[in-house]
């Protein structure tokens, strides 16, 4: 049972670790980057609070296998702010106040931002659809949606 | 407890690989079934082979001829699809059904297809659609109808050292269209209770001339119901043609009784799903041929 | 009034009570930096995993270790006999109730780990630690735990039946107790003598509690100072050093618990669990720490389970439809090991909070408490509240249509008056403020009721039923217990709130600070919490039936009154005045009458730096001080649910929802209202979708998130959100604890709305969850 040695970006920075073949990519991410903000709620890709964004494309980071990653553009919960400035999308979530424990918040940030980088003029329905993979059992979603579609207007550019 | 991990960049050398080795070798597409069985020890292979290096494999191809959806294609790629969300929405809708965003990002037609699973969300749309499979293997390359792949739960007719690489759909002819509806306890992210496609072709007075109806997870395996094809040829999908339908669908049916649904409860979805399932194919075509008067 | 007001005062307002501050642990979370339990790596750290019975019900015949232990990296392979020999002692016995014979309730002994029987799948029998995560995994499904098996029961009113599997051996019949409430004969007599009795049978689901965190620990021991350590979720770190104490048989003092940000609990992570307790004896026996975190499959089996009530409601009406009595017969199902709350929530809350707001002279509840071979239920979200409010509604609209009376009508008719307060119910709980009708006025108003009819009509046109409920609800929360206000200024200037209560979502940094810059003036920006480390504390009830403010913000509030007092010394002293008078306002001590004064930071800050006083004056402003704590508190609400159901598919979505609740004097609106989302979502989960399901062996069939139906952003609807706020006269604050209430007002107002949309079929009740398949089934039976 080889380690593999895996090249990959995360974060925009070149990154490099050492895999077992059967290990997750969450569990790399976690255990050898010590990037510890997406979390495992399920280990079985129903709860989304692992979720990434690879490629653009926004996935569950415990259905990868962390040598999936080679060559392959990573984004966590880590990389959506810009230093100490918050992104839009955690802005209004904290206006909000769309998240009580916090547990699947890196998920359903990185998850809101994907769907704004691809659809930044979602309806509340297609938000609602979108984020049907993020399990968050304090907030019952409605703030969830209204900093969503507060974070979309504002990066439209349009006052809410 | 040796597992390895491999990603062949050609069909001979993914071939070789599956021929050559020894103890079980699990083909890893999208991963959203295989790394949750993995994790719960349901499966513990020596080998998993990444088919996704291999050229042709990611992607949807537009031709003369038709469609041709690599066998690996996230769920995500094809739901972006212009033109195939155009000829064959229901395969679109049906791969759109496949688990979350999250799943979508990674899931593919032919993890959907070769899981076996009787309620995969995907299988009845292609079967509909008349999908062929391209299997490739130590004999090289054939062509199988979808609905002739899964032979039961988590059983298919892949031998030894095959795997598919590619999906060809037809060019759909004029005035045709599909539909995907499934039924689950909520409205996302679950396993359907019943699954229901329908495909028509109408002729320029609305009769449907040609059509396919297809159910999941009423049967050890997805079912294609010519009854219910035949029971609405012919018509302009009238209440009595509807009334048939709904009886063919739930004569076909031999589902099992779980916690998600009752035998009875099955059955009688089914009959409702294939019903809906035709009114929106039949709107789709009509909008179709009335796209295509101007 | 132009007077300019100074930067402190004006931050006072803007984070003051009944501002919607935001909170101060968001960016954060927000940003991925939150420190749950499992986020912690400690040098040297190992991997515990557990052993569980894979069968519901049988003898341990052997637990064979061998092969397990000599896997690579293995470091111990341990079982409850190694538990034992390590001095470890019996599970903490939790609440005392007696039987209506007066004798006390049955309380068998448990050890953390068992060494005899299993009694549910997934109970524990043993624990692997190793030096990685999956050799431990891997070396776990190694152990070879030998069973032989003896037949289960799942159901309490099967459990009691002479010749039902036995659990315990002390125990006949499964019967932990026979609970008993009330007047017998003067209820007895009024359902006779009544105009109209409405009898329902009611069950209440059981349901899994999902929050979004694995539970997780930390263990570690100290040989040098005989300390142990648990770093771990919890519901206050005070109360959960006390159970450890019993367990490990070590002075509170030798215990260390420390928890961090907490992903969700709703009850459930209050108790004492046994794998706290393996991670501590591996982390002694290894000189290492050891890390356990739960796998969600196994959560599904192992976290205690909520709800899973069976009762026989009865109401008793005369002619005009006042209510006579109300009597509650039935089963509260407690699983297979007591959890810290048993067997609360199906007697003593059923008592509590079953008459509502309603004038019900007359209360009987009777419930026998009962152990199967489930997984063990504690509290959830209410822990009985919801659950008694539900069966009173539902009694109501039953009622209501049983006598052809109005629905709203039967309820105004029965409300306690505005001015009947206090007010005592039958249950022996003083009402102390609300007033009912006109909140349920209100929530009527914001539901836009009176216009229903035309949206029910364009769903009909849509070949859709559309229904309308009610769910009017009150509740009891916690009872008095003492807590810590703690209150110390830092050498870096900032001020540190210390109590034990503990949050796991509902944000108390922010209404705490919001509280303490009321009474001090102190800046809101400078206030911490400290509520997980249990060596700050020298008091703490811990966090649990909606009583975080009341306790906590009064802690604050008699607190700050102290630090008040000993500011007055100083700075008379410093001021060159006489103590009295000093005058304390807006966050200084001034001399009355002049405009000379010193602000409260200020003063801290010359402690700080080292002054001359005199002797007999205090030499800081801090204070440990313990809060008595103040009565249960009522708060209370009209929710309205609206919802649409597809007759051919049974498949039903809450379409619109409103609600008016009555918390008193809010402190944060912003918060408040996020945790009545909350509750009424998980309400609605209940109410449609969620039931845990045994099959007759006593395996679990709900153990998943694909096979358990937990609601999704699809699922939930938006919210109408007013407030009808009456002050609470028992309290320092006049607060009505919040946390519990969404899930009360959202049981009976969903289920209320679906059987109104099923009445046209002569449907009077459906049993929650109303699945597609319950609703097409009810309609397919009506039909017939």
């Amino acid at each position: 049972m080889s380690k593999q040695h895996v090249t990959t970006t995360i974060n925009g920075e070149p990154a490099e670790f050492l895999a077992e073949p059967f290990m997750s990519l969450l569990d790399a991410l976690r255990d050898e980057m010590h990037l510890t903000g997406s979390k495992e709620g399920c280990g079985s890709g129903d709860c989304g609070a692992c979720s990434i964004i690879v490629d653009g494309r926004l996935v569950c980071s415990c259905l990868m296998l962390a040598v999936e990653a080679e060559g392959h553009e990573i984004i966590t919960i880590e990389g959506v702010a810009n230093g100490d400035e918050l992104h839009p999308v955690q802005r209004k979530f904290l206006e909000h106040a769309a998240l009580q424990c916090g547990y699947c918040t890196p998920g359903l940030i990185v998850a809101t931002k994907a769907l704004l980088d691809r659809h930044p003029n979602p309806t509340e329905t297609e938000a609602r659809y979108w984020l049907a993979g993020n399990l968050c059992r304090c907030t019952g979603y409605d703030k969830i949606i209204r900093a969503v579609m507060d974070a979309a207007a504002e990066m439209r550019g349009v006052t809410a | 407890m040796s597992l390895s991990y491999a990603s062949p960049t050609t069909v001979n050398e993914a071939v070789a690989l599956l021929t050559g080795a020894t103890g079980l070798t699990k083909i890893l597409s999208g991963g959203t079934d295989l790394l949750v069985q993995l994790r719960s020890g349901r499966v513990k292979p020596d080998i998993i082979m990444d088919t996704k290096k291999i050229p042709g494999i990611l992607g949807i191809i537009e031709t003369e001829a038709g469609f041709v959806i690599g066998a690996a294609t996230p769920g995500a790629v094809i739901g972006e699809h212009a033109g195939l969300a155009a000829a064959y929405p229901g395969i679109v809708e049906a791969a759109n059904l496949i688990g979350s965003t999250q799943v979508q990002g990674r899931a593919s037609l032919a993890g959907n297809l070769c899981n076996a699973s009787p309620a995969a969300d995907s299988v009845p749309a292609m079967i509909t659609a008349g999908a062929i499979a391209i299997v490739v293997g130590p004999n090289g390359q054939r062509a199988v109808p979808v609905e002739q792949i899964v032979i039961g739960p988590g059983r298919t007719s892949l031998a030894r050292g095959e795997f598919i690489l590619e999906f060809k759909l037809p060019k759909p002819a004029a005035r045709s269209s599909g539909a995907y509806l499934r039924f689950i306890p909520r409205t996302e992210m679950d396993i359907a209770v019943v699954g229901a496609a329908v495909n028509v072709t109408l002729d320029a007075a609305g009769v449907i001339t040609h059509a396919r109806v297809s159910l999941g997870a009423v049967a050890p395996t997805q079912l294609l119901v010519v009854d219910g094809a035949n029971a609405i040829i012919g018509s302009k999908l009238d209440d009595a043609a509807l009334a048939k339908l709904d009886a063919a669908a739930r004569a076909v049916c031999n589902p099992i009784d779980d916690k998600r649904g009752t035998i009875d409860f099955r059955i009688k979805v089914a009959g409702v799903l294939a019903r809906r399932a035709a009114a929106i194919a039949v709107q789709r075509a009509l909008g179709q041929a009335a796209g295509t008067k101007h | 009034m132009n007077v300019a007001m100074d930067a402190d005062s004006l931050a006072t307002l803007k984070f003051g009570i009944g501002q919607p501050v935001p909170r101060k642990e968001d960016p954060t979370l927000l940003q991925g930096q939150g420190r749950y339990t499992d986020d912690i790596s400690l040098s040297g750290q190992l991997y515990a995993v557990i052993v569980r019975s894979q069968v519901a019900h049988g003898r341990i015949l052997s637990i064979d270790t061998e092969t397990a232990a000599a896997m690579p990296g293995v470091l111990g392979v341990y079982t409850g006999a190694d538990l034992v020999a390590a001095g470890f002692g019996l599970m903490p016995k939790g609440l005392a109730f007696k039987n209506r014979d007066g004798s006390d309730m049955a309380k068998p002994d448990q050890l953390p780990l068992t060494t005899d029987f299993v009694r549910y799948v997934g109970d524990p029998v043993a624990f692997v630690v190793a030096e990685t995560q999956m050799q431990a995994r891997d070396a776990a499904e190694a152990v070879m735990v030998d069973i032989d098996p003896l037949p289960a029961v799942t159901e309490p009113a099967l459990a009691v039946e002479p010749g039902a599997p036995q659990l315990y051996p002390n125990v006949p019949n499964n019967l932990i107790l026979d609970y008993h409430y009330g007047d017998a004969e003067g209820v007895a007599k009024a359902m006779s003598a009544a105009a109209h009795v409405t009898k329902l049978r009611i069950r209440n689901n059981r349901i899994v509690v999902a929050q979004m965190e694995p539970r997780s620990a930390i263990g570690e021991y100290d040989p040098a100072t005989d300390r142990w350590t648990l770093r771990l979720g919890c519901q206050g770190v005070f109360g959960m050093r006390q159970m450890l104490s019993s367990v490990l048989g070590a002075k509170t003092g030798n215990i260390h618990v420390l928890t961090g940000h907490v992903g969700g609990s709703f009850g459930m992570k209050a108790s004492l669990y046994p794998e706290y307790l393996c991670a501590l004896h591996a982390g002694r026996a290894l000189g290492k720490p050891v890390k356990w975190t739960d796998e969600r499959s196994d959560s599904f089996l192992s976290d205690s389970h909520g709800r899973d009530h069976d009762f026989t409601a009865e109401l008793a009406l005369d002619e005009d439809g006042k209510f006579l009595a109300l009597r509650l017969n039935g089963f509260g199902n407690v699983g297979a090991v007591m959890s810290n709350s048993t067997p609360q929530p199906s007697t003593l809350n059923a008592v509590k909070n079953s008459i509502g707001v309603y004038r019900t002279p007359l209360l009987e509840v009777n419930t026998k408490i009962v152990f199967t071979n489930t997984t063990p239920v504690g509290p959830y979200r209410g822990a009985g509240r919801p659950e008694a409010n539900y069966y009173m509604e539902r009694l109501i609209d039953t009622a209501a249509a049983e006598m052809g009376i109005d629905r709203i009508e039967l309820r105004r008719r029965n409300h306690i008056a505005a001015d009947a307060f206090p007010y005592r119910t039958p249950s022996g709980n003083d009402y102390d403020s609300g007033d009912f009708p006109a909140l349920l006025d209100h929530a009527l108003a914001l539901a836009d009721w009176d216009n229903f009819s035309t949206r029910r009509t364009e769903s009909r046109k849509r070949g859709k039923l559309r229904g309308l409920g009610v769910g009017q609800y009150l509740e009891v929360t916690a009872p008095p217990g003492a807590e810590m206000g703690g209150i110390r200024f830092e050498p870096d200037g900032a001020v540190t709130i210390i109590t034990g209560t503990l949050d796991y979502g509902q944000g108390h940094a922010t209404p705490f600070a919001q509280v303490l810059s009321n009474q001090l003036g102190v800046p809101f920006d400078k206030i911490r919490l400290i509520q997980g480390d249990s060596d700050q504390l020298i008091a703490g009830g811990g966090t649990g039936g909606s009583k975080s403010i009341i306790t906590s913000g009064g802690a604050i509030i008699e607190a700050s009154g102290l630090v008040i007092d000993k500011g007055k010394k100083i700075a008379a002293h410093v001021l060159e005045a006489a103590e009295i008078d000093i005058e304390f306002s807006g966050g200084r001590f001034n001399i009355a009458g002049t405009d000379r004064g010193i602000g409260i930071m200020e003063l801290a800050a010359k402690l700080r730096e080292g002054m001359q006083l005199p002797p007999d004056m205090p030499t800081t402003l801090d204070v440990a001080h313990i809060y008595k704590g103040a009565p249960s508190s009522f708060p209370n609400g009209c929710h309205v649910a609206e919802v649409e159901i597809d007759p051919d598919t049974g498949e039903t979505e809450v379409v619109r929802y409103s609600m008016v609740n009555d918390f008193g004097v809010v402190i944060n609106p912003l918060l408040v209202e996020g945790q009545a989302h909350g509750g009424i979502v998980q309400g609605i989960g209940q109410a449609l979708r969620e039931r845990v399901v045994y099959d007759e062996d006593g395996q679990l069939m709900t153990g998943s998130f694909m096979d358990y139906c937990l609601p999704r952003a699809v699922d939930a609807p938006s919210f109408a959100f007013d407030a009808h706020s009456v002050p609470a006269r028992t309290n320092l604050l006049g607060a009505k604890g919040c946390g519990e209430a969404g899930c009360a007002g959202a049981l009976p107002s969903v289920m209320n709305a679906v059987v109104d949309a099923l009445s046209e079929f002569g449907i009077r009740h459906i049993d929650m969850p109303a699945t597609p398949e319950a609703v097409w089934a009810a309609i397919a039976a009506a039909r017939t």
